[in-house]
């Protein structure tokens, strides 16, 4: 308890505070660049983090992970253009919010479920991180396949719009992310004798395109204003905010929690969490009718997860030296080339670092708040206050940098192009960008686990009991037919019921 | 009778697409193929679900009206500006295009005096980013023939 408590003083030094600082305003700002995601924010800075101490360098590395994360929420909102994969979801209400004119209150409650989910993680980092490591272990190829088909699904029956369209949009980036060397086997596929696409298809230039240039060229066709101002233009919208987080402390906290419980699971991140916690919040919503309109609880649902998968994530990195998400795998990098092994006697034999860095991590989430709330509510104002004609230059300016700077190639801007405006003519036929983004996005966790349980299933002569008979995959099962089937079959029956009411 | 022409058409595409893949696909190991094949399927059957369906009822899709001149103009500028980045360099063609973009997007009322003050601020935030990016994110953008060392 006394060694608790000097790690926990030991990250209340001023050159740890400061860092944790610096590092929640850098992960900030370049998450919300799009194109900059969490992960290259974390790999930019890793070699200068090794000048430091240990846990200082865990802790600014955290720091930044916390803030990019965060920070990936404000283009989703401002210009729906979700700055990392996992703020997909947030578009879905945080945009229709900011062109009601809500857009501070947007950020703002963003920035407090962000807050709370990030709390709840670190927190479950802290006090269960051994126990909970062993959860991922669970998970064997079979189940990460139906967990990628639940987050499609989901996607598909959330997001606004036609539910066909959607699941053939899922299955259009399921294609795209075959592009390139196959998974399992080695097969070079789709790449039509163009060497650039044997790696594969970058998701963030294809994110960047698909979501932003639909806007652009909307922008450009639009009259009037491109967001409307608030009606209180001079408040935070705090007191309001708080409100209404407040108001859905339940949700906020089962959203922080399924957020941590899919960080946990290695590989499947913040955009499966984030649209997991959505789903849950749109089906156990009296408001279910409003989602994707604008609706607080949407953004609270997504919010929370996607931050808390930053101390879920934690867990198998620390415990078993399994990343649960791409930037933990560099944070990992990092660990080891300062020397820490990462495994079950980290929490005994090296506990000082460790827990000077979960205290550390938990003072960046807590700066988060204050910083957020501040610097959103004058990147709000800024995005309102830019007038059209430059506002959309800036924009565009923005995409060719943020994507050329994912492998500094070209190509990725020619990509981001060319699926942009493929995405804008989707678009306008009513095929969303969410569904085919979070299909490239979970494409290869999807393929790897299926064609594995294949093999699996074929060696036991029992394909079938491999994909249907475990547990774990029975729930993901049921889950995924009452996301496909439910909504419509309540229509069936409402109806149904209505007519017999007329008749009476 | 055809009640959703987009659904029906995009229908009609999405197959042609799906046998082309399906096609594609059926040439690689099994490994490699068994999943493009299981997602080809499911991509055709809810493609022919859309083409069924669009005889049935239309889903409308609420869509904003296209400027015939300015989304040209904008497409092509946009692309102008990929294409000789690493001919004429970065900051070169970012400020050419930048600008040309913002007379583009002017609206006719807009006096010049400020399209001048946005041409400006635009070429001060271009010049801004790119040296954060070229300085402190280290990303090596292209300098162009004419600034090369």
């Amino acid at each position: 308890m006394t060694n608790i408590f000097t790690d926990f003083l030991s990250s209340l030094s001023l050159i740890n505070l400061g860092l944790a600082f610096s590092g929640v305003l850098a992960g900030i700002i370049i998450g919300a660049l799009p194109g900059l995601s969490a992960t290259m924010a974390v790999a930019i800075l890793v070699p200068f983090t090794f000048a430091l101490e240990p846990s200082s360098g865990l802790i600014v590395l955290g720091a930044i992970y916390t803030g990019a994360i965060f920070g990936g929420s404000w283009s989703a909102i401002l210009i729906n253009t979700p700055g990392t994969p996992s703020a997909v979801a947030t578009t879905f209400d945080g945009y229709p919010l900011a062109k009601k004119g809500d857009g501070d209150l947007a950020m703002s409650i963003s920035c407090i479920s962000s807050f709370i989910g990030g709390i709840i993680g670190v927190i479950c980092l802290a006090l269960f991180a051994p126990p909970l490591a062993s959860i991922s272990l669970m998970f064997g190829p079979t189940e990460y396949f139906w967990l990628a088909v639940l987050g499609l699904t989901l996607i598909s029956t959330l997001a606004e719009g036609d539910n066909i369209k959607s699941l053939i949009g899922a299955c259009l980036g399921l294609l795209l992310s075959m592009v390139g060397v196959a998974v399992v086997g080695g097969d070079m596929r789709m790449t039509w004798n163009i060497s650039f696409l044997n790696s594969g298809i970058e998701i963030v230039s294809a994110m960047i395109g698909l979501f932003c240039i639909p806007v652009i060229l909307d922008l450009t066709s639009m009259k009037g204003k491109h967001l409307n101002e608030s009606e209180t233009p001079k408040s935070l919208r705090l007191k309001e905010s708080f409100f209404l987080v407040f108001s859905k402390k339940f949700q906020a906290v089962r959203g922080a929690l399924i957020g941590t419980f899919i960080g946990i699971l290695p590989g499947a991140g913040g955009s499966i969490a984030s649209i997991v916690s959505y789903g849950e919040a749109k089906r156990s919503s009296k408001n279910k009718d409003n989602f994707g309109k604008g609706e607080p609880e949407g953004l609270i649902a997504s919010e929370t997860a996607n931050n808390a998968t930053v101390g879920g994530g934690f867990i198998p990195t620390l415990c078993l030296g399994i990343p649960g998400t791409p930037p933990d795998a560099v944070i990992l990098g990092a660990l080891l080339v300062q020397g820490i092994r990462t495994g079950d006697t980290l929490f005994t034999q090296q506990s000082s670092i460790v827990y000077t860095f979960i205290f550390g991590l938990f003072l960046a989430t807590i700066m988060l708040l204050p910083l957020g709330l501040l610097m959103g509510r004058y990147a709000y104002k800024s995005i309102i206050k830019i007038p059209r004609e430059i506002l959309i230059p800036i924009i565009i300016f923005l995409t060719i940098i943020g994507s050329y700077s994912i492998q500094n190639n070209i190509l990725n801007v020619y990509f981001m192009f060319f699926f942009g405006l493929i995405g804008w003519i989707l678009n306008r036929a009513g095929f969303k960008a969410s569904p085919i983004v979070l299909g490239l996005v979970l494409g290869q966790i999807a393929e790897q686990g299926f064609v594995q349980s294949y093999i699996i299933g074929n060696a036991q002569e029992n394909i079938i009991a491999n994909y249907f008979a475990k547990p774990i995959s029975i729930v993901l099962v049921i889950l995924i037919l009452m996301g496909l089937f439910l909504p419509t079959l309540k229509k069936i029956y409402n109806k149904k019921r209505r007519n017999l009411n007329d008749q009476r | 009778m055809i009640k959703d022409k987009v659904s029906l058409v995009s229908g009609i595409i999405l197959i042609l697409f799906s046998i082309l893949i399906y096609y594609e696909s059926s040439q690689l190991s099994p490994f490699g193929s068994v999943f493009p094949l299981a997602i080809t399927t499911a991509l055709l059957i809810l493609s022919l679900i859309l083409i069924f369906r669009s005889f049935k009822f239309e889903i409308k899709v609420v869509n904003q009206n296209i400027s015939l001149i300015k989304i040209p103009l904008l497409v092509t500028t946009f692309f102008a500006w990929i294409y000789f980045i690493e001919r004429t360099g970065f900051i070169l063609t970012s400020l050419i295009a930048f600008n040309l973009l913002i007379i583009i997007n002017s609206e006719n009322k807009i006096l010049l005096k400020t399209v001048i003050f946005y041409m400006l601020t635009g070429s001060f935030f271009i010049i801004l980013l790119y040296i954060g990016f070229k300085n402190l994110l280290l990303v090596p953008l292209p300098e162009g023939l004419w600034f090369r060392n």
